[in-house]
This record gives C-alpha cells, sequence and structure tokens, in this order.
C-alpha cells in the first residue's frame, strides 16, 4: 500500500541519497593550481619560453563550476550543451599558435618598455649598447640575453608600471588556460572571438595593402595572408555558431540568397552583365565607327568641293561649320575662352553635327541603328545613299556608292545589286542580314566576357558571404551587450529544459491521482511544521542528520539572499580570525553542526587552503556558499571525533621468560 | 527529528529562490504538496542543479564583463 511504503521508509536521507540529491562536490581545497576565466591574478609571471599559462588561485566552487570533469553539475551544460559547443582540436591547435604569437608580441612591448626604462642597469651589467639598437636586440637582452639572467626584467612585469602590459599578457593567459581544459569555460567563447576578431581585422588590413601594391613578391604573401585571413573567420565561425547552436555558414547563405545571390541566381545574373557589357561594347564600337568616318571626312581633300556639290542636292545639313561663321555665331563664348579651347569646342560641335547629320541622311533613306552601323562596319557609308525612283517600274531604289567592298559574308545568299559601282540595299533581306550580323558580332564580343562575369559573380556572392558570416559573428558574439545577452539566453534556455526534461519524466502523475488518505501521509511528512534546520531560539541546536540535508539547507538559506548577507553572517568581516566566532555559530545554530566550535574550525582551516582563501571566498556570496559546501561535504569534524573516539592500542606488555 | 529539506516550505522556497519562468514557476508550486519522497529527491536535484547553473551564469557574465576590455 502507497501510504505505508512511504511511512517505512525513511524520511531522512541517508549519505548515499544525499550524494545521489546533490552530486559529489570537489574534496577539499584544489592543491595545484588552474587558472580560470574568473581568476587570473594579476601579479603572476610567467616565463616567456615556457609558453604556460600563469598559475593562479581559484576557488573550489569555480573549480566545481568550471571544470569540464564535474559533469554532476550543470548536468546540461557540461554534457548536450558542452559537447555541442566543444571547439575541435584543429582549431584549438591553430588557435593555440595565434595566442602564443600574441603572447610573445606582449612579451616583447614589455621588454621594450623595460629597456627605455632601465638602459643604466643594462649598461651596468657590461653590456655594451650599439648606437640606434634595433627593437630585436632589446628584446633579446632584456628577455633572453644569457648575461641579463640576474636582472630579474621578467619578474618587473608584476610592478605597477607595467600594468596595461600585463594586463595584456594575462587576458591571453586567461584565453590559453580556457583552451587546455577538458570542456572550454562558458566564457572562453566570447572572449576568444573578441580577440581573435582584432587580429583579423589587422590581418584584413594588411592583406588590403599588399594587394594594393601589385608586385609579384607583394602577391605570393597576400596569398598567404589570405588564407590566414579565411582560417581565422572559420574559426571565429566555428566557436560562434556552436556557442549559438546555430550553422553561421547556412545562416549567411541564407541571407545571401534572399539578396539576390543565391546559387539558382547566377545564370540571371550573367545573362543581364553580358547584355550590359553587349551595350557597352555597342556604344564603343559605334563611337568608334562614327569617329573613324569623321577622321575620313576631315582628311578628305575634296571635301569643301563635296560640301559644294552635295549643298543643297540631298543634304539637308552643314556637315561641317566653316570656323569663321562658327566663330561669329558663337562670339560670346569665344570671348570668354582661350584660343585653343575655343579651336577644342570648335571641333566637338563640328563632330557633334557630323555625327547627327549622318545619321539623319541615313534616316531619310530608311537606313538607321544596327543596319546603319552595320553598313559603317561593313565599311559602306549610309549617309550617302540615295533613292532614286526606277520610272520604269515606278519603284525606289536605295542606292550607296560603293567605295569599299563589302565583306563576302554579308553578300552571299543574298540577292544584291552591284551596278555601276553603286549597292542596292532596297532588298529588306540585305538590311535585315546587316543589322544581324552587326548584333551578332557584338553579341560575340560580349560572350567573351560571360566567364569573366561568371567570376565576378563568384566573387560577389563570396563578398557578400563573408559580409554576412561577419555581421552574424558580431550579432552573436562581438559586443560585451550581445555576448551577456547570449549568454543569459544560454543559461536560460539550458535550465528550461532541464526542468521541462524533470517534469516530463518524473512528474507524470496528475495531482486528482492521489487519494485523500495519501495526500495526508504526504503531508504528515513534508507539511509546514517548523523551520527547517533551524535552532529554536534559545533552544539547544538541532543537528540535522545527514550531508544532504546540510547541503540543502546551506543552499536554500544562501540562494534567499540576493547580493548580501543575512542573520547569522551578516558580521561576516572576511578576516578568518575576526570571523571564526560568527562562523562557529553559523554552523552551530544554522546548520546545525552542534561540533562546529571556534576551536575545531581553527583546527581544519589549512585543510582548506587556510585564511587566504577564506578572504578570497569571501569576495562574492557564491564563493562562500562554496567555502561552506566544501567543508560540510567533507565533513571534517566527523573525522576529527572519530579519531578521537578511536581507542588507543594498548601495547601489550611481553613478559619475559626466562 | 529535523525536519526533511523536502519539505513543502523548504522546497517552495527554493523554487521561488531561481527565478524559473513565471509558468514553471506556478505549476512546481502547484505540483509540490503532491509529490512522493522520490520525486522530491528527483526535484532537488533539479533544483540544486539550477541553482549552480543560475551561480555558474553569474560567473560568467562577470567574467566576461571584467575581460571584454582587456582581451
Amino acid at each position: 500500500m502507497k501510504t505505508e511504503a512511504l511511512i517505512t521508509e525513511d524520511t531522512e536521507l541517508s549519505d548515499a541519497d544525499a550524494r545521489a540529491v546533490l552530486g559529489p562536490l570537489p574534496a577539499g581545497a584544489p592543491k595545484t593550481s588552474e587558472a580560470v576565466v574568473t581568476s587570473a591574478e594579476p601579479g603572476e609571471s610567467v616565463e616567456i619560453t615556457s609558453g604556460e599559462a600563469p598559475e593562479t588561485e581559484t576557488s573550489a566552487m569555480e573549480r566545481h563550476l568550471f571544470s569540464g570533469s564535474e559533469k554532476e553539475v550543470g548536468k546540461s551544460m557540461t554534457e548536450e550543451h558542452v559537447e555541442a559547443t566543444k571547439i575541435s582540436e584543429k582549431s584549438i591547435n591553430d588557435i593555440e599558435g595565434f595566442l602564443a604569437e600574441d603572447s610573445q608580441a606582449v612579451y616583447r612591448e614589455f621588454a621594450l618598455q623595460w629597456f627605455e626604462k632601465n638602459k643604466d642597469a643594462v649598461a651596468a651589467e657590461g653590456i655594451v649598447i650599439p648606437p640606434n639598437p634595433t627593437d630585436k636586440w632589446k628584446a633579446h637582452i632584456v628577455l633572453a640575453s644569457p648575461e641579463n639572467q640576474g636582472m630579474g626584467a621578467i619578474a618587473d612585469i608584476n610592478n605597477e608600471e607595467y600594468q596595461e602590459v600585463r594586463e595584456k599578457r594575462d587576458a591571453i593567459e586567461i584565453l590559453r588556460a580556457g583552451l587546455k581544459k577538458e570542456v572550454t569555460p562558458q566564457a572562453v567563447p566570447f572572449l576568444l572571438v573578441k580577440h581573435l576578431w582584432t587580429r583579423y581585422e589587422q590581418y584584413k588590413k594588411e592583406l588590403d595593402e599588399l594587394d594594393s601594391r601589385g608586385d609579384e613578391v607583394s602577391r605570393v604573401l597576400a596569398d598567404g595572408k589570405e588564407k590566414e585571413v579565411d582560417r581565422l573567420l572559420e574559426i571565429m565561425e566555428e566557436i560562434s555558431g556552436k556557442g549559438a547552436h546555430e550553422n553561421i555558414a547556412e545562416t549567411a547563405n541564407i541571407k545571401v540568397a534572399e539578396s539576390g545571390f543565391g546559387p539558382g541566381d547566377k545564370k540571371g545574373w550573367v545573362d543581364g552583365k553580358v547584355e550590359k557589357r553587349q551595350a557597352e561594347i555597342e556604344e564603343e564600337r559605334r563611337e568608334e565607327l562614327i569617329k573613324r568616318e569623321w577622321e575620313r571626312f576631315r582628311s578628305d581633300p575634296k571635301r569643301e568641293k563635296k560640301m559644294k556639290m552635295q549643298d543643297g542636292s540631298g543634304w539637308d545639313i552643314t556637315l561641317e561649320v566653316p570656323f569663321e561663321d562658327f566663330c561669329k555665331s558663337r562670339a560670346d563664348e569665344r570671348r570668354k575662352m582661350p584660343e585653343e579651347a575655343f579651336e577644342n569646342y570648335y571641333n566637338q560641335e563640328s563632330y557633334r553635327l557630323f555625327r547627327g547629320g549622318i545619321k539623319q541622311l541615313a534616316e531619310g533613306v530608311g537606313i538607321k541603328d544596327e543596319a546603319f552601323y552595320g553598313l559603317l562596319e561593313l565599311a559602306y557609308k549610309p549617309y550617302e545613299a540615295k533613292v532614286k525612283r526606277n520610272w520604269l517600274f515606278r519603284k525606289n531604289k536605295v542606292v550607296i556608292p560603293r567605295n569599299f567592298i563589302p565583306s563576302k559574308e554579308v553578300l552571299i545568299g543574298e540577292n544584291n545589286i552591284i551596278e555601276n559601282g553603286k549597292v542596292d540595299i532596297s532588298n529588306s533581306k540585305f538590311i535585315a542580314g546587316v543589322r544581324d550580323g552587326h548584333n551578332e558580332k557584338m553579341k560575340k564580343e560580349a560572350e567573351k566576357d560571360r566567364h569573366v562575369c561568371e567570376a565576378s559573380w563568384n566573387k560577389e556572392r563570396e563578398r557578400r558571404i563573408i559580409e554576412e558570416k561577419e555581421k552574424r559573428i558580431a550579432e552573436l558574439t562581438l559586443s560585451l551587450e550581445t555576448a551577456v545577452i547570449n549568454t543569459k539566453e544560454r543559461y536560460k534556455q539550458a535550465k528550461a529544459e532541464m526542468l521541462e526534461e524533470f517534469v516530463a519524466s518524473h512528474m507524470t502523475k496528475e495531482p486528482s491521482d492521489a487519494t485523500p488518505e495519501w495526500q495526508v501521509e504526504i503531508n504528515k511528512i513534508f507539511g509546514n511544521r517548523q523551520e527547517s534546520g533551524k535552532a529554536k531560539k534559545g533552544g539547544k541546536s538541532e543537528t540535522i542528520k545527514t550531508p544532504g540535508e546540510i547541503l540543502g539547507a546551506i543552499i536554500v538559506d544562501f540562494a534567499k539572499k540576493e547580493n548580501h548577507l543575512e542573520g547569522g553572517l551578516s558580521d561576516i568581516k572576511g578576516e578568518f580570525d575576526e570571523d571564526v566566532k560568527t562562523l562557529s555559530e553559523y554552523f552551530i545554530r544554522t546548520l546545525g553542526v552542534k561540533e562546529m566550535t571556534q576551536s575545531m574550525l581553527r583546527g581544519i582551516i589549512n585543510d582548506y587552503e587556510g585564511k587566504q582563501k577564506y578572504r578570497e571566498s569571501c569576495k562574492t556570496i557564491d564563493r562562500l556558499t562554496g567555502w561552506f559546501l566544501t567543508i560540510m561535504e567533507d565533513a571534517p569534524w566527523e573525522k576529527k571525533l572519530k579519531k578521537l573516539r578511536e581507542p588507543k592500542r594498548k601495547s601489550k606488555k611481553v613478559k619475559k621468560t626466562k | 527529528m529535523a525536519e526533511s529539506f523536502l519539505s513543502n516550505k523548504n522546497l517552495s522556497g527554493f523554487i521561488n529562490t531561481l527565478k524559473l519562468n513565471p509558468e514553471q514557476n506556478k505549476f512546481l508550486l502547484e505540483r509540490l504538496p503532491t509529490l512522493d519522497k522520490k520525486e522530491r529527491v528527483s526535484l532537488m536535484k533539479v533544483l540544486k542543479d539550477i541553482f549552480i547553473l543560475n551561480m555558474e551564469e553569474a560567473e560568467v557574465i562577470d567574467s566576461i564583463k571584467n575581460n571584454w576590455g582587456k582581451v
């Protein structure tokens, strides 16, 4: 029967139960130093040659929280989330390479600063300083010169005057330490991407500079730099994407496709470019053809005569305005302009008139656009075409002087009449052939650039993808505000999932399933009867029976406080000797550990990294919680008392036998 | 005998300090009085994990803020 089962089960948890509930906490204080994100101490020194992270202290709680091996705590973050956000081995290796370079650069910066401030000390060591020493020489003397061993330059980085460079060093070492952990601490990806981004920007600038030089050596260097830029982006994409559970490449592809650069958009885009290119080629070629006619016209010694002859007999505009007449008509401009400029102006105007004139003349006999330029291309002079009336058949014929032989291709298959040095172009097939031929030729010219357009499309798409990736990385990781918001979001999600999973697997019964009798029993055991674990005022303190209960009480007690301690711990000063009385009272009265006398506390403090560790722990409530939890989990008083209770072995007296 | 830390009062106090979303908070408080010991043990475990995650979250955010200008 359910009720019986409930009553017969002991309502106080055994040690095993408690461990199952709360999971093991790290035993004791850490003996080895292990750098974590939150605790890099600026005062630590690092050997430049070792490449090791500075040894820094960390609280037991921090170790507990950030250690990847402690999978019992923050389960969802250390198993599913952590697995999904794990940085690949290859990237870690590459990042370590980058960070090692950065670290060297920082030490170099320190060395140069140190050298400037300690020139006299260097000279005093008998080192001859050359005139204009290079930075490399200075760094060598300060950091690596055997003669410099006794100067203690590296230790000086802890001095106040090198704070800035030391902070840079520490920041890099924090990242290196984070990367070395089995599970990368949650803060590291954000800090890492920010750090790498600076290098990325720098590399991009260097790449632009190399590209702008254009020489062969720079081109080779640019190729190498481009690979580094690509790799950096790839690494940041990986870290940022994994952290946000997002495939940044996919996001970028979608965005780029939305902007009209999806894989399916290529043909349309390239066709458009080729068409545009065709129009450009046509424009260039047509201008060239007109200019060729103009030069021919201007270099014709008979042009004056020709103009006179033609004047009034088909030419309805003046192809070239006589300079004198032009000067008269543009008297105002001439006064304002220098002589040479005015002549240029005259030539431009003449050309403009010629250009418009020949087109107009050709249009007068029905030759225009592609046909006009096609004829020019074939070396005809369509502007000299004439309409002749065939009186016999009462039909108009368009003829142009056959000054140049048209190409065979145009004439083949066409019934063109060549008569008396004139070509009859009345035949529409001929005109259509000329028009289409011109079009085709321009199209072929433009098609030659198709692969250029395709390459241009590929490049543009790639540029847009990179831009979108950069944008997304920045959105997810690259500002303090977003880093904090995204961190909160990830934890919120992890906590919600944790609860959902719990509800789905453990809260399957409906409240209506409970019988009244069963509910009565539940209330008897878990109903509100008295303050949990608190000592009654003036009464004897009740020792909570199991570590599980004690830990639960501490967690609840601390969780109630926001940013300050209350009740029995409100007098905490942060110095063990001053706090020992308060602490002892808290253990005895609040936590019910009556054995934790001041004397007991003094006796065990060194097992918990001593007074210094206690001082550090008091800096935040979280750390202090960790400090308490560690001690409570260990229950050192039990060991002490057990030791005291152990009967002393009496040495047996051996009777001497004779 | 000391009252179990799995009591309604203890657990509901704990739930209220965890800043869960209002729906989840309400759901847990409503169901809490009907939970048996085994369920309470599981609940305590998940609440403890969430509590630890809250602490971890605060530490991570602190770490990001403290080191942001330095990296």
